[in-house]
Order: structure tokens, then C-alpha cells, then sequence
């Protein structure tokens, strides 16, 4: 079923968690939530499910207002950061536990129960493990649990929050893979919640990157991080070099350089600032044209160079990803004095 | 529990193990095992026989059942409404919260005779409430039912102390967990918040029946304190001892202890059972 959040607003105490959000979520699709701590994101995702009601606006699913109906009656699968299982049942009574409720009318026999738990156990590979409690399991193993307790009501919409935070980086890199495997096999609609930017981009069909009780930008992971619409997106999602600059007439003025502007055709000696990913710095001998900088760390680990550079001007830090040959062309010493050209640089007005 | 656990000494960073054991196995010695063992022989002056008809005697028997029965309804009492005052003050926020909190513990601080004399005054038959209940034809002064009244008054701290701080603990995300799953409010209650407030309702439970059980002072002024009708266990002891006859008075506490020692242990393994998941776990 699709989702749509329309309008929503939400304020805590004094605090504005939502202003005024608008978000559609298709049929079968895989969307992310990807914003820093106090960006509104779990909020959102709580009022989607019902956990929390917003102050203004409606949530629709398949076009129908359920904003007036409780987290109970909407039918939505929600996975907890901490699992939030019943720590006093074993799996297999976690699992049922949303079965066994249902008035008599709608509720499964025994046997059915059974084997719809075993079938679930099985979906989340935990077959042998249903009369174990939480207690026993791993993280990764306990929040398979939680996912397998949240299928077992056949949500239409699988809300999830945060939930890989709680585990290690090897185990959440598996569940990862597998919980997007399930989402595609079982046709779900899903929304989950992250604050990791490579998971957003490695697990979602889209990404809605939020800040500060907004979102900024709706689209796909390549989108998101290869066109990113505002500044807070292009920060957001990596590691990034931020310059000072004066955009007159579609190009931006940094120090020697002058990178293009095509967003501020018109404009006259305007500050702005100019973003540029470590990777798009080039390093030359100093005697060439650029942007002059002093070498200060070089960290030679990792699949490629990663190089710490002051400018001469400003003082300024700055970064830069390089190829591992490129040491060959270049001798990468700190104290070394080079010259920095930018191969992609993104503009934004300042302030 | 591991087998492990039942080993005689493991290996341990924190000095002193001999040392603090020695000291926790002299200091219960003399101050409970003795005392204990000294009310064992006293009644052995009676012989067996002797021990049998002063432990049979009807008037014996009618405050055994009298003290048990009352202390055992006055602790279920507590339970039930110890628990709506636990979770009142766990998970509402409301004016004076704080004075009412403190009340709880009153009747922890209040002399147990201050107590009596209040809620006698109060139920007498020409009290504030007894004057209310005479006409209806209820008794409460006097009668069994001031016993269960006091031993309820005395007993309510150890059951809100004990469930409070469990209320809180819960993770509110696991009752959320549950709503979306479909609960209902009451599904959510005895499915999910009962079961893991279980273990702690037990020890309030035990804890309000062995006060009860113990309880002098408040009772002796409620209780009329008639043989054969409203007469405790406690108070016949101390009766037997007004007379001398101190084997008889152990005699009595003897099988006050015994029965004392079998309802705790009775109540303890169902904790031990109610926690079962806790101790499987790694």
C-alpha cells in the first residue's frame, strides 16, 4: 500500500520536531529516513505508525485518512532500535504474541498459529531457536525476532526504526542485505529510520534526507549524493571540503581558482560557499597554476590515499582522496608545497 | 543457575572472602541462628506430648488460623490495590504527587500503636466510619475484619516499594511494541506489564505477609481481643508469658515460625519460577 504524510507538524514542549512535512511513499518501495539526531526523522516515522499523533496534517495509506485511528487499529509492522521484545516469553511466543490477540472471530487456531510461527522462524532463520528466550540470542538474532513478530500481523507497511543501531558493523552489514532481500520477496512497503548515510544509500530505493524538522531533499540514493539540492545534503552525505567564495556572473571565485555557477547566472559579487568532495582534488607540483596548500599528514591505509592539507591563504584544513599511484607522480611528504585543482566543485549562496 | 555457581570459592579479584564469610556466618549466628535455636529447646521442657496438647489447644488453633487467615487476605488486599497505587505513581504525572508518594511510607514510620489507636478510634462503633457502618450491621472494631483493616494499613508500603520502582523500569517501547501488534490496553496489562511485574508483586506479597504475621501493636487495640474470635497469635504468646508459662508461649512460636518459614519458602520458588527467563540467560 502506499503512504503518504501530508502537512505534518509536531511540536514537543517548546521544540518544533516537524514543520510542515510532506512525504510519499510508493507501493513496494524501500524509503529512507536519513538525517542527524533532532532531524525529526523518528518522529516522522512514529506518527506514520501511530505511536505518536501529530499536531497538524494527515498521514494517508492507500489514499484513506488514518490519522484518527490508533497505533493498534493501522496495522503497521514496527521494528524497534532495541528490539522491545517480551523479555518474559521464548521466540516463538514473541512471534505469535500478535496472532493470540486477535479476537476470537479473526484469530487462528492453534495448529495454524504453529505453523505460521514456524513458517516466520524459517523467513528470519531461526528455526531451531523458537523456544529460547530473547535473553539467549544475539542482537542480530534478537532483532530478526522483532522482524519476524512484526510480519507475523502481515503489516501492509513495515515501519523500522533505526534498526541496525544497536548492532555491531559485520552483523548489521548481513542484516542489512537480508532485510532488503525480505522486503522484496514479501512486496512490502517499507520505511526505515538511519542516521548512516551508507546504509540509506546501500538499502533504499529512495532517501529522504531530513534536518532539522524538515526535509531537504527526496530522491534516489545516486540523486541524493550526486546531485545533492542543498548544502546541508552535500555535507550530509560525505566527507566534504567547504570554501569560501564570491559568485559573480555563474562562477565562484576560490582563491586562484574559479570553479563554475551555472545556479547564479546573474549573479553580482554574491558570498557563497563552494563544496568539493576529497576525491575531486588534484594534486600538482607547486610551480603550476592552482590553489596553493602545504602537505601536512598523509594516511596511506585504505583502499587509497587520503591526504591532510593547509591552504596557504586562509590556513584553512582541507582533505583530499587520492589514487594509490598517484604517490608515484608526486613526491607526498608532509611539508611539501603544492598546488590544488578542484575536477568537481557544487556552489551554494551563503547563509 | 549454573553448575557452576555451586562451587565452594571461585576465583575472585575483591580480597576478603574469608574474612567477610566468617563474619556474615558469626554476626547471623548470634543474632538469629541463637535466638532461634533457643526458642527450639524451650518447649522441649514440655515433651512432645506436652508440645502436642499446647499447640492443639482450641484457643491456640482459633489464633493460628486467625492470624494466617487474616494476614494472608490483608497481603492479597495489598497486592491488588498496592499495585493501582504503584502504577498510579509510576506513570501519572499530577498535583502533590510528591506528599502523596511520602504517604505511602507512613505507615512504615507510625509507631504500630499510634496506628491502632487511630484506626480504632476511627472504626469504633462511635467513630468517624464505624458510626457510618453500624447501621448497615458491619462491625469492624473488635471483630476480625479491624484485624485484617490494620494489618492491610501496615502492610501497603512494602508492596507499592516493591512494584514502583519495577513500574518504572518497563520499557514503555515493549507496550508499544505489543499495541502495534494489535493488544488491546488489557491484553497489553496481562500479557506484557503483569508478567514482568510478576516477580516483584511476589516479594511485596511476602514481604506484607510476613509483617502481617509479626504485627502486635496496631492489631492488639483493633482486635477486642477476644479468645476463640479476635484473638492473634502474637497476643496469646504474650498472654502465655504474663502467666509464666514460657514453654507454652515458645510452643506457639515455634509453629508460628515453622509455618512462617514454609509460606515464604512457598512464595520464594514462585518467584524462582516467574523469573526462570531472567536466569536462562547468558
Amino acid at each position: 500500500m502506499s503512504l503518504e504524510a501530508k502537512n505534518i507538524s509536531k511540536t514537543f514542549n517548546s521544540f518544533q520536531a516537524l514543520k510542515d512535512v510532506s512525504l510519499t511513499v510508493q507501493r513496494g518501495e524501500f524509503m529512507a529516513l536519513l538525517g542527524p539526531s533532532g532531524s525529526g526523522k523518528t518522529t516522522l516515522l512514529r506518527i506514520m505508525a501511530g505511536l505518536d499523533t501529530q499536531d497538524s496534517g494527515e498521514i494517508r495509506f492507500d489514499e484513506e485518512d488514518v490519522s484518527g485511528r490508533s497505533l493498534r487499529d493501522r496495522k503497521v509492522g514496527f521494528v524497534f532500535q532495541h528490539y522491545a521484545l517480551f523479555r518474559h516469553m521464548n521466540v516463538s511466543e514473541n512471534v505469535a504474541f500478535g496472532l493470540k490477540v486477535r479476537p476470537h472471530e479473526t484469530r487462528p487456531s492453534p495448529p495454524e498459529i504453529k505453523r505460521r510461527v514456524d513458517e516466520l522462524l524459517h523467513l528470519v532463520q531461526l528455526e531451531h531457536m523458537g523456544q529460547r528466550f530473547p535473553s539467549q540470542l544475539s542482537g542480530g538474532q534478537r532483532q530478526r525476532v522483532a522482524l519476524a513478530r512484526a510480519l507475523a500481523i502481515e503489516p501492509s507497511v513495515l515501519l523500522l526504526d533505526e534498526p541496525f543501531g544497536a548492532l555491531d558493523a559485520k552483523v548489521r552489514k548481513e542484516l542489512r542485505r537480508w532485510l532488503r532481500r525480505l522486503h522484496d520477496e514479501m512486496q512490502l512497503t517499507s520505511v526505515f529510520v538511519t542516521h548512516d548515510q551508507e546504509e540509506a544509500l546501500e538499502l533504499a530505493d529512495r532517501v529522504a534526507v531530513m534536518s532539522q524538522g524538515k526535509i531537504e531533499q527526496v530522491g534516489t540514493p545516486d540523486d541524493v549524493y550526486h546531485r545533492p539540492e542543498t548544502a546541508f545534503v552535500y555535507e550530509f552525505m560525505g566527507n566534504v571540503n567547504r570554501f569560501d567564495c564570491r559568485i559573480q556572473d555563474g562562477h565562484a571565485r576560490v582563491g586562484p581558482l574559479v570553479v563554475a555557477a551555472p545556479e547564479f547566472p546573474s549573479a553580482r559579487d554574491l558570498p557563497g560557499l563552494a563544496y568539493v568532495r576529497p576525491h575531486d582534488i588534484t594534486l600538482r607540483a607547486a610551480d603550476e597554476p592552482g590553489l596553493p596548500a602545504v602537505i601536512r599528514h598523509v594516511f596511506t591505509a585504505g583502499p587509497g590515499i587520503r591526504v591532510e592539507l593547509q591552504r596557504r591563504d586562509t590556513k584553512t584544513a582541507i582533505e583530499a582522496d587520492l589514487p594509490h599511484d598517484a604517490s608515484r607522480q608526486l613526491l607526498l611528504t608532509p611539508g611539501t608545497e603544492v598546488s590544488l585543482t578542484f575536477s568537481g566543485a557544487r556552489v551554494f549562496a551563503a547563509g | 543457575m549454573t553448575a557452576a555457581a555451586y562451587t565452594w570459592k571461585r576465583p575472585s579479584v575483591l580480597p576478603g572472602f574469608g574474612l567477610t564469610l566468617g563474619y556474615s556466618l558469626v554476626y547471623l549466628s548470634i543474632i538469629v541462628l541463637l535466638p532461634l535455636a533457643a526458642l527450639l529447646l524451650r518447649p522441649a521442657e514440655l515433651g512432645l506430648d506436652g508440645f502436642w496438647k499446647a499447640v492443639t489447644a482450641p484457643r491456640v488453633i482459633a489464633s493460628l488460623k486467625l492470624s494466617f487467615g487474616a494476614s494472608a487476605i490483608a497481603a492479597l488486599i495489598n497486592c491488588a490495590f498496592g499495585l493501582i497505587v504503584a502504577w498510579v505513581l509510576a506513570r501519572y504525572q499530577f498535583p502533590l504527587k510528591r506528599v502523596v508518594d511520602a504517604l505511602v511510607d507512613l505507615p512504615f514510620a507510625l509507631p504500630t500503636a499510634v496506628a491502632g489507636i487511630a484506626l480504632t478510634s476511627l472504626y469504633a462503633p462511635n467513630g468517624w466510619i464505624g458510626s457510618l457502618l453500624a447501621p448497615l450491621g458491619i462491625k469492624v472494631a473488635f471483630t476480625p475484619l479491624g484485624i485484617v483493616i490494620a494489618l492491610i494499613f501496615i502492610g501497603l508500603p512494602f508492596v507499592v516499594r516493591t512494584v514502583q520502582p519495577v513500574l518504572l523500569d518497563l520499557d514503555r517501547e515493549v507496550e508499544d511494541a505489543a499495541a502495534s501488534l494489535g493488544a488491546t490496553r488489557w491484553q497489553n496489562f496481562r500479557l506484557v506489564i503483569l508478567p514482568s511485574i510478576f516477580p516483584a508483586l511476589l516479594t511485596g506479597l511476602a514481604l506484607a505477609f510476613a509483617r502481617a504475621v509479626g504485627e502486635y501493636g496496631s492489631v492488639i487495640f483493633i482486635a477486642g481481643n477476644m479468645p476463640m474470635k479476635s484473638e492473634i497469635a502474637p497476643l496469646l504468646i504474650v498472654t502465655k508469658l504474663e502467666q509464666y508459662d514460657y514453654a507454652g508461649a515458645a510452643a506457639i512460636a515455634v509453629v508460628m515460625l515453622i509455618a512462617s518459614f514454609l509460606m515464604l519458602l512457598v512464595i520464594n520458588l514462585l518467584q524462582r519460577w516467574s523469573r526462570r527467563h531472567e536466569e536462562r540467560g547468558a
